[in-house]
């Protein structure tokens, strides 16, 4: 997305129908995690610290990979990013 | 640890050096490094067992063959440095 | 003494300066990333960007405090810097965020050695 103030949840919502994904409750309160993330780091998450952003938010339960990749299956920091309309995490390869 | 110094001996990246070099480390000197070889009150001469080594081809590219002769400094050719590299589990270049 | 284990990546020079703060630290969360253990040293100028107080980067440039923030998000928790270093630089200890550590005066050396890999920026 070239201009991050114009992102909104119906943004997220086309988005997420672009990749054949449909958004929950689930989902939101994980790409929820990862905008507070970029607000307050600058960066958005890799793996490593989506999952304890997750954690430290959402709990243990939530807070792990599989979890995550089961909501954004492939390669959740990088599609969560893009549904969250954040430039891709930089360090995420 | 292989010591790389590529800056001059008064510079920053000299004196941090100087704080991480431990017993068993060797000192190669490159690029404006050499420049060591004007100031044999440099603190790295004084280390109690640092070996240090001057580049041949950078030593002449300044100038200072004649100096570092005179002085009785120990130069290593390029093979000699490749073969340093190999010697040391880590090499570490201050720059 | 232990077996030497993790990565040390060493940090010299200061923000906003050289563009080689940033890589070192991209360089410590892309191994941070990858599961490795990564511990910072910042030495000389370098030791500027652990000063409490520091404002915005300026216009066009991003800060180094969000990111020295987030590193605890990698589990990248050793932020060190050396006695030295604050000597040359004037610096007090209270001035530095409060999570850093310091090396001892001419303990560089032996605590270089506990790492199995380190890089210089």
């Amino acid at each position: 997305m070239v201009d991050q103030t114009q992102w909104s949840e119906a943004v997220a919502e086309l988005l997420a129908d672009d990749e054949g994904l449909t958004l929950t409750e689930k989902h939101w309160e994980i790409i929820r995690v990862v905008r507070d993330f970029y607000h307050r780091y600058e960066m958005a998450p890799a793996m490593r610290p989506l999952v304890k952003a997750t954690r430290n938010a959402l709990g243990d339960e939530k807070g792990t990979s599989i979890y995550l990749m089961s909501l954004f299956p492939g390669s959740p920091p990088k599609r969560i990013a893009r549904l969250a309309g954040l430039p891709k995490p930089t360090n995420c390869l | 640890m292989l010591h790389i110094l590529t800056k001059a001996p008064n510079s920053d990246a000299a004196q941090q050096m100087l704080q991480a070099v431990g017993d068993d480390d060797a000192i190669v000197l490159t690029e404006a490094g050499v420049q060591a070889a004007l100031h044999r009150e440099w603190a790295g001469f004084q280390l109690p067992s640092a070996r240090i080594y001057l580049l041949a081809e950078d030593v002449t590219a300044w100038g200072l063959d004649e100096i570092v002769m005179d002085q009785a400094l120990t130069i290593v050719d390029m093979d000699g440095f490749v073969a340093l590299t190999e010697q040391h589990v880590q090499t570490l270049t201050w720059y | 003494m232990s077996e030497p284990s993790g990565l040390l990546v060493i940090i010299r020079h200061a923000p906003y300066a050289t563009n080689l703060l940033r890589e070192g630290l991209d360089t410590a969360l892309v191994a941070a990333a990858f599961g490795q253990s990564v511990d910072l040293l910042f030495l000389g100028q370098g030791a500027m960007a652990l000063l409490d107080e520091q404002g915005e980067g300026a216009p066009g440039q991003k800060a180094t405090r969000p990111t020295l923030d987030m590193l605890e998000m990698y589990d990248i928790e050793g932020l060190w810097t050396s006695q030295e270093t604050l000597q040359v630089l004037g610096l007090k200890p209270s001035c530095l965020m409060g999570n850093v550590r310091i090396v001892d005066a001419q303990g560089l050396p032996d605590f270089i050695a506990t790492y199995s890999q380190v890089l210089n920026f």
